[in-house]
């Protein structure tokens, strides 16, 4: 009796002392991280991915200002420098009213452009808790154009310069080193040069990045027409390059046959081919000012 | 005869009882960090910091998941942080686990200066730190309070020379921890 006592008792006091478990798995069970949801930042360098946006929005009370510059075409030989006697360009500014919501503007001398937009992150890619597998961000976008019309005895109506944007950006960081993105949009025009134009035009973007290194990133943009006459008489908009950052500055610098640089105008009226060289270069800078202090 | 050994059972039972006392987990962790370079200050922190401390034989682990540092001069600082320099969806977590050092009463209230002695994991480099503390013991909780520095050449993190005035090479640490019976 006294013996089966005892080793009861040795073994009770066995259990309580020996029971020595990893304290860092201990803390796995305790404490596990499905508790927190952790949202995917750095999905793209930007809010720009080449000439259209990416889901990125300015976060609050941030300004991003971007310089857009296209130059011509490379097949245009030695006599127009390969393009780069030519250039198009576009300035705008972005602003953070909160980490969802921003709002821009911009002009372009492309037809003496003006636009202006608000972006909304629907939805965030996150981890954890609560998880979600993309990010949705809407862009409402118009653009006037101020450029004289040609033959300026007719009085078109003022509405006849507006354009409108509807679109948006489905991404998801799938790597670290690579993100992808899917943006179906529809731009309204009032006024098109013919009668057998759309007014309404509809397409589907595909874009990504592939980080190279921590700073030095390639990106891509393709724009495909959905059928109809404009994808009858215009082409797919199709844009490839480089990215490289360096603090509060993204240097996007990269070929495309698009000239225009808002949404009105290189989605539906890209003129170039690719496979005839006329493509031009391109860069964008992008510079990021925190308005926090 | 009997009485003796049931006497004995009861003993360990409280033994028993008092090894559930054994282990602490952290209710409260916060800690902050201070980049102090010529050209920019920049400040951090986080209070997701957890982690469980072994009375018995005074180990301890503390870890903070470092994608829930906040602050910083912007997003995109918080951003860079994560993408460029910690490269946190590789290393996720920055973990201290070791032993305190000195002996000390944890059943009686008061307050030691000691040295926590283990490894220092950061950006998936291990170096052996002694890192000093100030542990109170309370009512059923102990705080912790510290304060050390991180060199970002210990952990092999590199800073492009574009941002070198921007950026400290020395990052110091403040850590408060409360903890309470598990």
């Amino acid at each position: 009796m006294k013996k089966i006592l005892f080793t009861f008792v040795l073994l009770f006091g066995f259990h309580f002392t020996g029971f020595n478990q990893d304290l860092l798995s201990m803390l796995d069970s305790i404490q596990s991280t499905d508790k927190e949801t952790f949202y995917t930042d750095g999905t793209f360098k930007s809010v720009r991915l080449i000439n259209g946006y990416t889901s990125e929005t300015a976060a609050k009370n941030e300004l991003i200002f971007s310089i857009s510059h296209r130059f011509g075409d490379v097949n245009q030989g030695i006599y127009d420098f390969f393009g780069l006697d030519q250039s198009t360009i576009r300035f705008g500014f972005e602003y953070g009213l909160n980490d969802r919501i921003d709002l821009g503007i911009g002009r372009s001398n492309y037809e003496k452009l003006y636009d202006g937009f608000i972006k909304v992150k629907l939805t965030r890619q996150s981890t954890g808790k609560k998880s979600f597998p993309v990010t949705i961000t809407w862009l409402e976008g118009m653009s006037y154009k101020s450029i004289d019309y040609v033959n300026n005895d007719v009085d078109y109506p003022t509405t006849a310069r507006f354009y409108y944007i509807h679109e948006l950006f489905i991404s998801r960081k799938f790597t670290d080193k690579l993100s992808l993105q899917l943006s179906p949009v529809i731009i309204h025009r009032n006024m098109v040069e013919t009668r057998e134009d759309q007014n309404t035009v509809g397409a589907i973007g595909v874009g990504g990045r592939y980080r190279i290194t921590n700073r030095f990133t390639a990106v891509g943009e393709y724009y495909y027409l959905l059928p109809g006459n404009t994808a009858d008489n215009y082409n797919n908009s199709l844009a490839l390059g480089v990215e490289i950052e360096t603090g509060g500055h993204v240097f996007q610098i990269h070929v495309t046959n698009s000239t225009g640089m808002t949404e009105k105008a290189f989605i539906p009226e890209t003129n170039g081919e690719w496979l005839k060289g006329d493509i031009g270069i391109g860069f964008n800078i992008i510079r990021l000012f925190s308005l926090n202090k | 005869m009997k009485k003796i050994l049931i006497l004995f059972v009861l003993i360990i039972l409280s033994i028993k009882y008092a090894s559930s006392q054994d282990l602490y987990i952290v209710s409260n962790g916060d800690v902050h960090f201070t980049s102090d370079a010529p050209l920019e200050l920049i400040e951090a922190e986080s209070n997701k910091l957890n982690g469980i401390l072994k009375v018995s034989d005074r180990s301890f682990v503390f870890r903070v998941p470092m994608k829930t540092f906040e602050g910083f001069n912007s997003a995109l600082q918080q951003t860079h942080f994560n993408e460029n320099y910690l490269e946190s969806a590789k290393y996720p977590h920055t973990i201290f686990e070791g032993k305190i050092i000195e002996e000390i009463d944890f059943n009686t209230p008061g307050t030691h200066n000691v040295r926590g002695k283990g490894s220092f994991t950061c950006h998936g480099v291990k170096q052996q730190r002694i890192i000093r503390c100030r542990v109170s013991v309370g009512q059923n909780k102990i705080t912790v309070k510290t304060d050390f520095s991180v060199l970002l050449e210990d952990h092999n993190i590199k800073i492009p020379s574009v941002v070198s005035q921007k950026i400290a090479e020395e990052i110091t640490v403040d850590v408060n921890l409360e903890l309470v019976p598990k």
